[in-house]
């Protein structure tokens, strides 16, 4: 068994990321950090959690492993798999495993995507024990003191089938998300696209009418995420209904239904 | 030949944009009737558009701007006019001034409707010596601030609403304005065209929502309603021998031979010894006796029939009541499907390479094992019939009881209708069955569809759903059991949906049926069938919860939930 | 009839009535075991009252009160059966009669149906010669099926006896059918609890009196943990006087001779108080001195009785008018009986 080197930099974040906090989840994660509780982050798409993680990762000054999460992910994908070469077979330690043995702050994005059966592994890291079994390796490791478990999880409309098994969410403390409130969200807006508020303003009244869509017709609402590149398109001098069009319209459906009503918001909302 | 655009081309993305803007959803129906003029019924936020129009109208976005400003009625007209002791001409101008309101309103919050609106106030043929015109006119200066008119009144009436701007939202706004307007206009001695309402512009909706008139209507037929009730409490209603019709006879008379009637206080207890009509039949069941811990046997005499079938257009119209519930059902009947599809691992023959199992093949082959062969991955649509839904409908009397508007038993067969779409979209098997019971001689069980009847030549049953008699559930529920047992399939689910706790005529121990109806229930785990209950009235949660247990019911009082119910239904149990 | 010694003779019938305290049991198993006390009893009696022709238990001796509706029907017995089986053997060994109480007697329809209510008279034999059931039971606390008619059974020594119990003796219909049919002996064996105590002290002897019959009345004593039982087995003689009457000791026991031929005699031959004969010759004396037929009048005259036979819903609706309409009562409810506040509307 060879001995692996990790660069633990690699993982580190390297610039403080833009964040805007809503209201306590700061203060709750830190504390919530101190005592290693894991942590599920709850909302829609694109209202900020990836963002939050990346930013306490900075403030904390841990790494931050991030794995996103989908239908075919096995276990193996997150604790890792053995590997042929020319010499026969390596260990390759999956991103959980490295995130335990590094002390790392380890985020599972969108895990109800994965299956359940890929799950329940992340178990024995969630209570009492912190340990990690790779079972085909026959090791047992015992968590970094820093390592820390996060999930995201978006209760909405699409996942109606999809649902975290009871023993798997009790394992967490949650902190709720949401779209930011209009104005912290138009104050987002304006700051990362480099729009001026009314602009920015615009572009959250039409976010908020696509909202009112969701489980209408759409499945998910327009994230922050997509506002921000909208102001993007818009500074860099696109026309602003283009411009919405391409970033909060198009990705968002392909009913030709909904296609129109959309446009017809965007232009009733810009004029 | 003229060029026509339908509504039905446009009227869905009208219905998403109408909801993006107010978060309502509102419901768009075709008014099939040769009149163009577009009405409402703000109560239910129904708009009702022409079928069909010019093609020349919708280049100018017509159904949108009609739609938009119904919605802004919807949204801000909060007020009635009583009609009484006013004129054609004072009511238009307050039709005008509301309309304007309800408009600058929404203009307000979504400044880009002006266009959609303006593209109709083209004056090009109007002229100024009609009052329809000049109220054109005023329309158009009012919305469009790059306009001037010549007319004095138009200007003038222009001012006197900017000047009232303030106020848009208070209650008399419109009539006082309107009042004001329609004086000068008076003085002018201008002639409304015709006798009756007139359309100012071509999009804007008749405003019957604003007039008492409709109003004093109603109640007229409540009145009536009344009376009619009235002289029926003192007749008696008289079973015939066909057990069908009932005839209403009036106040005394005699026992008939064979019946015996209970004069006592509420119950109308008429037995009749009636022959069992053909298309039934007579099964027993036990009855489970808590207090002795006993069986019963042969206890209840159940009848099962079929129920009539109704009309499919009334069905459809059901339908389009429930259009956003049922569109939300149908993708969420789609989505089924997908869950479906699997994904199996780790076999020898596939359209893909697995590749774990392949490493690990080839860690064999290192090691000069025996590898595994089965290296392959498949996507699958499962073809066996894994589910099986019985829906057992509680059909007694207390289901007509009304809640916020709407009887239970309204709601039950709204609800079984888009169950049973959705589950026919799903492609499950179910059947659909109801009961009600006059004591344990007579437990009534009506078959709505059968497992092997397809629901498109079944639903139409579904409108002979009516509340009467009294709820025996444990019978019921063993009767439903018996035929689920039979199906082929993994999984049975018995889906009762109820609106309270068991009740009959002969039993006056308040547990006794409910115990009774605990006991049929869990009887069905060791027959491989999975309970589940659907209550409709909040009030009998506690008695629902003993019968089914904890979680293993749902309350649902408002059809726009189904959706989520079914939902919750389905991921405890239907999960493949 | 005479009252004191131990013995009897071909002209007496020896009765022993029995203050037997009221058991509290609940399985099978703890019934058949009492009803081997009951046995044992039997054949200890015989020893000290050799005169002993017939013994009578108290009203729910064998089973106690069933509280538990669950325990009432698993409990119910059939007839014959394991308990009368036991019941035959003692009566056979101790060469006496008895009266015995099952409660409750198995419905045709079981478990269906509610238990009867039942009393057996067993000769010396062991054979059953009389199977009443309770006619009426007591409401709203008994929930026993009810009997629906009397017997009339030749006991020991010809002396001719009916079986009533408990509530049935509260109607002098049903004292008047027994001896009316030609009981001479009438007994009733009662599970009777405070407060009306005094009142079935009266009751014994008045319809003694009336009937012109002998009653023996055997009850329970003790506390069941729901009921206090007040004992008084009593035998009293067809003059209205009492014999021989317990207190509330437990196991008290009674004992008296009872006279065929002293009976048979007044019935012949008395006069003024020879109420059955009378009821049926009404006023002949008037009716001799009117010249009319000297039998006096048969017909009955009480048209409470001639409503009732012709026309029972007429009767029914004629007491509710007088009383209430409804089995239950919302002044004092009880669960699972309708009063006139109970919503009988479908639900």
């Amino acid at each position: 068994m060879s001995k692996q080197s990790i660069d633990m930099n690699q993982y580190f974040i390297d610039h403080k990321p833009y964040y805007e906090s809503v209201g306590d989840e700061v203060e709750l994660y830190q504390a919530a950090y101190q005592i290693r509780m894991p942590v599920m982050l709850k909302g829609p798409t694109g209202c900020g959690k990836s963002r939050f993680v990346e930013y306490m990762a900075h403030k904390l000054g841990r790494p931050l492993i991030t794995v996103a999460c989908n239908e075919d992910m096995m276990a193996s994908d997150l604790v890792g798999r053995y590997l042929l070469d020319k010499e026969g077979t390596k260990w390759q330690d999956g991103p959980l495993t490295i995130a335990a043995r590094i002390g790392a702050i380890c985020y599972l994005d969108e895990i109800v995507e994965a299956r359940q059966d890929t799950t329940v592994i992340i178990h024995p890291l969630t209570d009492h024990r912190r340990t990690l079994p790779l079972e085909k390796k026959g090791e047992l490791i015992a968590a970094h003191p820093d390592f820390q478990l996060v999930i995201s999880y978006n209760p909405g409309y699409q996942s109606l089938m999809k649902d975290l098994k009871q023993s798997t969410k009790q394992r967490f403390g949650a902190l709720n998300f949401d779209y930011p409130d209009e104005s912290i969200e138009i104050r987002i807006v304006a700051k990362e696209s480099g729009v001026d508020t009314d602009i920015a303003a615009k572009l959250v009244k039409i976010a908020h009418c696509a909202r009112n869509l969701k489980g209408h017709g759409l499945d998910e609402g327009v994230s922050t995420r997509l506002l921000v590149y909208a102001g993007q398109l818009i500074s860099k001098g696109v026309e602003p209904k283009t411009a919405c069009l391409m970033s909060m319209v198009t990705p968002l459906t392909d009913d030709p239904d909904m296609l129109e009503s959309l446009t017809t918001t965007i232009s009733t909302i810009l004029e | 030949m003229k060029e026509l655009t339908e509504l039905k081309t446009c009227h869905r993305s009208i219905e998403f944009y109408l909801r993006a803007l107010w978060n309502t959803d509102f419901n768009i129906q075709s008014i099939k009737s040769p009149t163009t003029i577009p009405y409402s019924n703000i109560a239910e936020n129904q708009i009702f558009l022409p079928e069909c129009i010019s093609d020349k109208l919708q280049k100018l976005n017509y159904y949108y701007a009609a739609a938009t400003h119904i919605s802004a009625h919807t949204v801000f007209s909060k007020q009635t006019y009583d009609v009484k002791d006013l004129n054609l001409m004072q009511r238009s101008l307050i039709d005008l001034v509301e309309d304007l309101r309800v408009e600058l309103l929404a203009l307000n919050v979504f400044p880009g409707l002006r266009k959609i609106w303006l593209d109709f106030h083209n004056l090009e043929q109007d002229d100024t010596s009609s009052a329809i015109g000049l109220m054109k006119r005023l329309s158009r200066s009012v919305l469009d601030s790059n306009y001037y008119d010549s007319s004095q009144w138009v200007e003038k009436g222009k001012k006197l609403i900017q000047n009232n701007l303030y106020k848009l939202e208070s209650k008399d706004f419109s009539r006082e304005l309107g009042l004001s307007l329609a004086n000068d206009l008076g003085q002018m001695r201008l002639p409304l065209n015709s006798g009756g309402y007139e359309q100012v512009i071509q999009y804007r909706d008749d405003n019957r929502h604003l007039w008492y008139e409709h109003i004093e209507q109603h109640q007229h037929i409540e009145i009536i309603k009344n009376n009619e009730k009235a002289s029926l409490d003192n007749k008696k209603l008289v079973e015939t021998d066909n057990g069908k019709k009932v005839d209403i006879v009036d106040g005394d008379f005699t026992a008939g031979e064979g019946m015996y009637i209970n004069r006592k206080k509420n119950a109308v207890l008429e037995f009749r010894n009636k022959k069992n009509s053909k298309n039934s039949s007579t099964i027993f069941y036990p009855e489970w006796d808590y207090k002795s811990a006993v069986l019963k046997k042969k206890w209840c005499k159940l009848n099962e029939k079929q129920a009539n079938a109704g009309s499919l257009d009334k069905l459809n119209h059901i339908l389009l009541n429930h259009k956003f519930t049922f569109e939300r059902l149908k993708n969420l009947a789609r989505k089924l499907q997908v869950v479906k599809q699997q994904r199996v691992r780790k076999i020898p023959e596939g359209d893909d390479n697995d590749y774990a199992p392949m490493i690990d093949s080839m860690i064999s082959i290192r090691m000069n094992a025996t590898p595994d062969t089965r290296v392959f991955i498949r996507n699958e649509y499962r073809q066996t019939k894994s589910l099986a839904i019985s829906i057992l409908l509680d059909l007694s009397e207390s289901t007509n009881y009304v809640i916020s508007g709407v009887s239970i038993s309204q709601t039950l067969r709204d609800a079984v209708l888009l169950l049973g779409e959705t589950l026919t979209i799903a492609d499950e098997q179910f059947s659909i069955a109801g009961f009600s019971s006059n004591g344990r001689h007579e437990i009534n069980y009506i078959n709505f569809k059968s497992f092997t009847e397809p629901f498109s030549q079944t639903k139409a049953r579904l409108l002979d759903i009516k509340g009467q008699y009294s709820t025996r559930l444990g019978a019921a529920i063993r009767h439903t059991a018996q035929s689920l047992t039979q199906q082929n399939a993994a999984k049975k689910l018995l889906l009762v949906i109820t609106d309270g706790a068991p009740s009959d005529i002969d039993v006056y121990d308040k547990q006794y049926l409910e115990h009774d109806s605990w006991h049929a229930v869990s009887s069905l785990y060791s027959k491989g069938i999975k309970p589940f209950c659907l209550n409709l009235d909040s009030r009998s949660d506690a008695a629902i919860e003993h019968i089914f247990g904890k979680g293993r019911f749902e309350t649902l009082e408002q059809m726009n939930k189904l959706p989520e119910v079914l939902s919750s239904i389905y991921l405890k149990y239907g999960r493949h | 009839m005479r009252h004191g010694d131990i013995s009897s003779s071909d002209d007496t019938v020896g009765v022993a009535v029995v203050n037997y305290k009221m058991p509290r049991l609940h399985t099978k198993a703890e019934v058949l075991d009492n009803a081997k006390k009951i046995a044992d009893m039997v054949v200890g009696m015989k020893q000290g009252l050799p005169g002993m022709d017939l013994v009578i238990f108290p009203e729910y001796s064998t089973h106690g009160i069933m509280y538990d509706a669950k325990e009432m029907y698993e409990t119910a017995s059939t007839i014959p059966g394991e308990e009368t089986d036991i019941f035959a053997e003692a009566c056979r060994k101790a060469n006496t009669w008895g009266v015995f109480s099952l409660t409750g007697e198995r419905h045709e329809d079981h478990p269906n149906k509610a238990p009867y209510n039942t009393l057996i008279l067993m000769n010396n034999k062991g054979e059953i010669v009389q199977k009443y059931r309770k006619i009426m039971p007591w409401c709203p606390v008994e929930g026993w099926y009810p009997g629906d008619c009397t017997y009339v059974s030749e006991g020991p020594k010809g002396l001719m006896v009916s079986l009533i119990i408990c509530d049935d003796g509260n109607y002098p219909e049903i004292w008047r059918d027994c001896a009316m049919r030609g009981a001479e002996l009438i007994v009733r064996c009662q599970g009777y609890m405070y407060p009306s105590k005094e009142q079935q002290v009266i009751v014994a002897k008045a319809m003694a009196w009336m009937n012109n019959t002998y009653v023996a009345v055997a009850n329970a004593t003790g506390f069941d943990g729901v009921y206090s039982y007040f004992g008084h087995s009593a035998i009293v003689g067809f003059d209205g006087r009492t014999l021989g009457e317990c207190g509330e000791e437990d196991y008290g026991v009674q004992y008296a001779e009872l006279s065929t031929s002293q009976i048979r005699d007044a019935r012949k031959t008395w006069q003024s108080q020879n109420h059955l004969f009378k009821l049926l010759h009404r006023g002949y004396t008037g009716k001799i001195n009117s010249g009319e037929e000297a039998e006096g009048v048969a017909e009955c005259p009480y048209e409470f009785y001639k409503t009732w036979i012709t026309d029972p819903q007429k009767a029914k609706d004629n007491v509710e008018a007088i009383t209430r309409s409804t089995v239950g009562t919302a002044q004092c409810p009880i669960d699972g009986i309708p009063n006139e506040e109970t919503d009988t509307s479908h639900k």
